[in-house]
C-alpha cells in the first residue's frame, strides 16, 4: 500500500509549566491522504494543539514527541528550523478561524497575497500580482481589482476567510490544515467558504485537515471524522457511517445537540467516562 | 453528616479546595498571590531591599551608633573607619548613623506621597472615565494643567509658595504626582466600564457612587499600584532634589538630599560624604523599580 | 410588519416601532429599523439573525444600556420612560453572552448574588442565596469560589443565579450559550428549560443558532438589516413553513449540515 500523504504515530504533547505538566494530546495516531478529514473536539481535546504541531506552531513551553511524524517521506519532527519554513505555505499551510487576526490589518490584501507568492517562489512583481488576482477570481471575489486593493478591515468576514484561503492556497500545497475556518461567519456566508475550499481541494487534490467543533458541519464536509476527548482520538470513523458510531462519547455528542428535526424536551448530557481516557481508538476502515 | 474536622495546620486550610467562609477564600488568595511574588526575582530582590531599609529607619535608635546632631570639628571629614562606620561629615556628625535617621524621612515623605497622591488619582479618575461628559471634561483639563509642568518645576513652585520644610515638600510633591494616576485610572476605566459584569451591575439600578468604588476601582487598584512603585524613584528623586536646593527637610535634618547638598563643597576633600547618601537613594529608587517592573510583569499577562 | 397576534393572553412586553441608530449625521447606522413585536407573559420568544442584523441590539435597548431610541417599549401595558426606573430592573434581568466577562473578576459568587439582594432590599439574603445556587445546580458550596476557578458552565450558571435571584418576571437571554462546549450548552438549555417550568418566567432570547432557538422558544422572529423579516411558531420553523425568501435561505444554511445521524 502506497504510503499516505500525511502519517501520525503516537504523537504527544506535553506543557510543563512550573509545578504541574499538561498533557495537551496523548498518543494520537491516524493517517491522511489526499481526503479532507475531520477532527471534532471539545474544548480541551487537543484538536488545534494537534494541528499545530505538524508546523511546529505550538507555543514555546512544548514538547512534542511522536513514534513517527511524517509529511510526504519528509521527517517533521527531525526537520530543521529552515527546513520547516520551506515546508510551511508551500506544501503544508493553515488556515485559521478569524481573519480579522490572521491578516496583516495594515496590508492591502492583495499586496499579503503577493507577498504569500513571492516568499516561495521567485517571480517578477508584476507575475505575482496576476496569479494573487486569479487566486481572488478562484475564490469566487467578483470584482478582483477592487478588492486587491482593499485593506482587511474593510472587507466582510466570508470575504476576509476567502481571501486567506486564496493565501494559503497560492502555492498549491499537499496538505491544508483549516483550525475553525468558518466558526467566526454567519451561517449563510459559511456555506460559500465551505464550497470554494472543497472545489481547490478537489481540484488540486491536496489533503484537508478539518479541525472544528461542530460534528455536524464535519460530518457533512469531509470524507472521515477524528473524534478527539481529552487528548486523544476515541474514534475515527468514515464520515458518512457517523449515525452508527459506536463510542460513547461520539453518540453523546451527537444527541447533545438540540435538532430541527427530533424535538426533544431534556437533552442528553453526556456523561464522562473516566475510562474514555484510556480505552483503545474505535477505528472502522474505509470502504 | 460528615464530620467537620479542623484542617491540621494553616497550610492545610489554605489549601483546602472549597472555601467555607468568605475569609478562608480571601486568604486562599493573598496566599496564591504572594506565592506568585515569591517566584518573581525583581520582586522578592526589590522588596528585600525596600523592606530592610524600612527595618533599619524603624530600628534607627536602636541600629544607629552616634548622636546625629552631636557636632565635633576636630575629627571632620574622615574617612570610614571603626568607630565611625561610613566617616563623619563636614561638621564631624556620624554619617552612618545620619544615613539611617535619613531613611525614615525618605520613606516617610514617599509613603505619604503615596498614600495622599494614589487615592486622589484613583478617584478622579474612575469618576472621570465612568460618568464622562461635563464631569471628565472638567476633571481632565484640571489634570492636564497639572501635568503640563514638569514636575520638579511644579514642586518648586509649591514649596516656594508654602514654604520650606518637610510637610510642605510632601503636599508639593503629591500634587505633583496624582495627575498621571488620574490619567491611567481614567484610561482603565474606560475600557472596564465597556464590559458585560459592570452592564450587569447597571442593570440592577446600582447608583453611580457603588459602581465606581465597588466595582471599577478594584479593577484599576493593581495597575495603580504598580505605577505609584515605579513612581517612587521618581517622588524619591524630588524629594532629594528639594532637599539638595534647601526647598524641603531644613539642615541640621539628615535628609539624604540635604546631605548631599552639604557635601558638594567638600567632595574633592572627602569624596565618601557625598557619595552614600547619592548611593542610597540610588539603591532605593532601584529598588522600588524593580519591584514595580517585577509587579507590572506580574499583572499584565493575567490581568488582560 | 403584521402584528404578531398574542391570543388575547396577557402582554408583558411590547415594542412599537422601535428605532434604533448609532452615530449622528453622515456616519450614522441604523441598527434597529421599526420593529414591533409583543411577548406574552410566562412563553419563551426567540429572536434569530445573523450577526449584525440588530438582535443584540433590541435586547440592549430593552435593558436600557442604549442612549436613545424611538417608538415605544412597554412592560406590563404601560410605556417605559428613557431611564429605566428600579423597579423595572426587578422585574426584567438579562444573562449575558460571554460567561468569561460577565462576572466582576474579582468578586466571590457570594457577593455577586448578594449585591442585587441588598440594592432591591429583600431579606433573608443567605437563604435566597443558598436557594437560587440549588436552582441552577452548583450549591452552597460555590458560595465563596471567585470566578477564576470556575468552567465556562459554572460561570453561565451564576451568571443564570444572579439574574433570577431578585425573583424577575422577564429574563432577557444574549446568546447564553453561544461562547459554551456543545455538551456545557446542553446542559445550560436543561436548565433554563427547567428554570422556566418552575418559576413561570417569561424569556427573551436572542441567538444565532436555529436548533437552540427552536429548542427553548415558542416562537421565534428572524431579523436581517434591523427589520423583522417574519415571525414563526416553533412548529413553523421545524416543518419549514417559511414563508419569506429570506428565512428559507436562512433556514437551508441552517439545516444543511444536520444529515450526521
Amino acid at each position: 500500500m502506497a504510503e499516505p500523504l500525511l502519517r501520525v504515530d503516537d504523537l504527544n504533547i506535553s506543557f510543563h509549566g512550573g509545578r504541574s505538566v499538561t498533557h495537551a494530546v496523548r498518543g494520537v495516531s491516524f493517517d491522511i491522504d489526499r481526503e479532507k478529514v475531520g477532527i471534532v473536539g471539545e474544548s480541551g481535546s487537543g484538536k488545534s494543539q494537534t494541528g499545530r504541531a505538524l508546523l511546529r506552531l505550538t507555543p514555546k513551553g512544548a514538547r512534542i514527541t511522536a513514534k513517527a511524524l511524517s509529511f510526504d517521506g519528509i521527517d517533521l519532527l527531525a526537520a530543521s528550523e529552515p527546513d520547516m519554513r520551506k515546508i510551511r505555505g508551500k506544501r503544508i499551510s493553515m488556515i485559521l478561524q478569524d481573519p480579522k487576526f490572521s491578516l496583516n490589518p495594515l496590508m492591502r490584501v492583495g499586496q499579503q497575497i503577493v507577498e504569500a507568492y513571492r516568499v516561495h517562489t521567485p517571480s517578477s512583481k508584476a507575475e505575482a500580482r496576476d496569479k494573487a488576482m486569479a487566486m481572488l477570481e478562484a475564490v469566487n471575489i467578483r470584482n478582483p481589482r477592487r478588492v486587491f486593493e482593499l485593506l482587511p478591515h474593510e472587507v466582510s468576514g466570508g470575504m476576509g476567510q476567502r481571501i486567506m484561503i486564496a493565501m494559503m492556497l497560492i502555492l498549491e500545497p499537499d496538505l491544508i490544515i483549516a483550525d475553525e475556518p468558518t466558526s467566526a461567519l454567519d451561517v449563510t456566508v459559511r456555506r460559500q467558504v465551505l464550497t470554494i475550499l472543497d472545489e481547490l481541494v478537489t481540484r488540486r487534490g491536496a489533503g484537508l485537515m478539518f479541525i472544528s467543533h461542530d460534528l455536524n458541519m464535519v460530518a457533512d464536509f469531509c470524507d472521515r471524522v477524528l473524534v478527539m476527548y481529552a487528548g486523544r482520538i476515541v474514534e475515527d470513523i468514515p464520515a458518512r457511517d457517523l449515525k452508527h458510531a459506536e463510542h460513547p462519547y461520539t453518540r453523546a455528542l451527537l444527541d447533545s445537540l438540540p435538532r430541527l428535526d427530533r424535538p426533544v424536551d431534556m437533552l442528553t448530557v453526556p456523561k464522562r467516562d473516566p475510562a474514555w481516557l484510556t480505552s483503545p481508538t474505535i477505528r472502522r476502515a474505509s470502504a | 453528616m460528615a464530620d467537620i474536622t479542623r484542617p491540621s495546620s494553616l497550610s492545610a486550610w489554605l489549601r483546602e479546595p472549597i472555601p467555607t467562609s468568605s475569609w478562608q477564600a480571601r486568604a486562599q488568595q493573598l496566599w496564591l498571590s504572594w506565592r506568585a511574588l515569591r517566584s518573581n526575582p525583581s520582586v522578592m530582590f526589590g522588596g528585600t531591599v525596600i523592606l530592610a531599609v524600612a527595618l533599619l529607619a524603624i530600628f534607627a535608635p536602636l541600629v544607629a551608633t552616634h548622636d546625629i546632631y552631636a557636632q565635633d570639628l576636630s575629627i571632620r571629614l574622615q574617612k570610614p573607619s571603626a568607630a565611625h562606620w561610613l566617616g563623619t561629615d563636614e561638621l564631624g556628625r556620624d554619617v552612618y548613623s545620619r544615613l539611617v535617621f535619613g531613611a525614615r524621612i525618605t520613606l516617610y515623605i514617599a509613603g505619604l506621597t503615596a498614600i495622599i497622591a494614589a487615592p486622589i488619582g484613583l478617584m478622579v479618575g474612575t469618576t472621570a472615565g465612568y460618568i464622562g461628559g461635563w464631569v471628565d471634561t472638567v476633571l481632565m483639563r484640571i489634570v492636564d494643567v497639572f501635568l503640563a509642568f514638569p514636575s520638579l518645576i511644579l514642586a518648586l513652585a509649591f514649596v516656594a509658595a508654602l514654604g520650606p520644610g518637610i510637610e510642605n515638600a510632601i503636599i508639593a510633591i503629591s500634587l505633583a504626582a496624582w495627575p498621571p494616576i488620574a490619567r491611567l485610572a481614567r484610561a482603565e476605566t474606560l475600557s472596564i466600564r465597556k464590559s458585560d459584569y459592570i452592564a450587569a451591575v447597571r442593570l440592577q439600578k446600582a447608583s453611580s457612587l457603588r459602581i465606581i468604588f465597588n466595582h471599577i476601582m478594584p479593577m484599576c487598584i493593581p495597575s495603580v499600584i504598580v505605577r505609584v512603585t515605579l513612581n517612587m524613584a521618581a517622588i524619591i528623586l524630588t524629594a532629594a532634589g528639594l532637599g539638595f536646593l534647601g526647598l524641603g527637610a531644613q539642615p541640621p535634618s539628615p535628609e539624604w538630599g540635604t546631605m548631599l547638598s552639604s557635601a558638594r563643597e567638600f567632595i574633592f576633600t572627602n569624596g565618601t560624604i557625598a557619595a552614600i547618601p547619592g548611593t542610597a537613594i540610588l539603591l532605593v529608587s532601584l529598588a522600588f523599580n524593580l519591584l514595580g517592573d517585577g509587579l507590572r510583569d506580574m499583572m499584565d499577562p493575567r490581568h488582560g | 410588519m403584521m402584528p404578531s397576534q398574542t391570543l388575547g393572553k396577557d402582554r408583558i412586553l411590547e415594542a412599537v416601532g422601535l428605532h434604533v441608530s448609532f452615530g449622528t449625521g453622515l456616519t450614522s447606522t441604523v441598527a434597529v429599523d421599526d420593529v414591533s413585536f409583543t411577548i406574552a407573559r410566562g412563553e419563551a420568544y426567540g429572536l434569530i439573525g445573523e450577526s449584525g442584523c440588530g438582535k443584540s441590539t433590541i435586547l440592549r435597548t430593552i435593558a436600557g444600556l442604549v442612549d436613545s431610541y424611538d417608538g415605544a417599549l412597554l412592560f406590563g401595558n404601560k410605556e417605559l420612560p428613557g431611564k429605566r426606573d428600579k423597579d423595572f430592573f426587578r422585574k426584567v434581568q438579562m444573562v449575558f453572552q460571554d460567561p468569561y466577562g460577565s462576572l466582576h473578576p474579582r468578586k466571590m459568587v457570594e457577593s455577586v448574588l448578594a449585591e442585587p439582594l441588598a440594592i432591591h432590599k429583600f431579606d433573608n439574603p443567605r437563604q435566597r442565596i443558598d436557594a437560587v445556587l440549588e436552582a441552577v445546580g452548583l450549591g452552597p458550596s460555590f458560595r465563596f469560589r471567585y470566578p477564576h476557578e470556575l468552567s465556562g458552565g459554572q460561570r453561565q450558571r451564576v451568571a443564570i443565579a444572579r439574574a433570577l435571584v431578585i425573583e424577575p418576571e422577564v429574563l432577557l437571554l444574549d446568546e447564553p450559550t453561544s461562547a459554551l462546549d456543545v455538551s456545557v450548552q446542553a446542559e445550560i438549555l436543561n436548565l433554563l428549560k427547567t428554570l422556566r417550568r418552575e418559576t413561570g418566567v417569561t424569556y427573551f432570547m436572542v441567538s444565532h443558532d436555529i436548533a437552540v432557538i427552536t429548542h427553548l422558544c415558542d416562537r421565534i422572529a428572524v431579523m436581517a438589516d434591523g427589520r423583522i423579516i417574519e415571525e414563526m411558531t416553533a412548529a413553523d420553523v421545524r416543518a419549514g413553513r417559511a414563508r419569506e425568501p429570506y428565512t428559507r435561505t436562512f433556514l437551508e444554511a441552517s439545516t444543511g449540515y444536520v444529515t450526521a445521524s
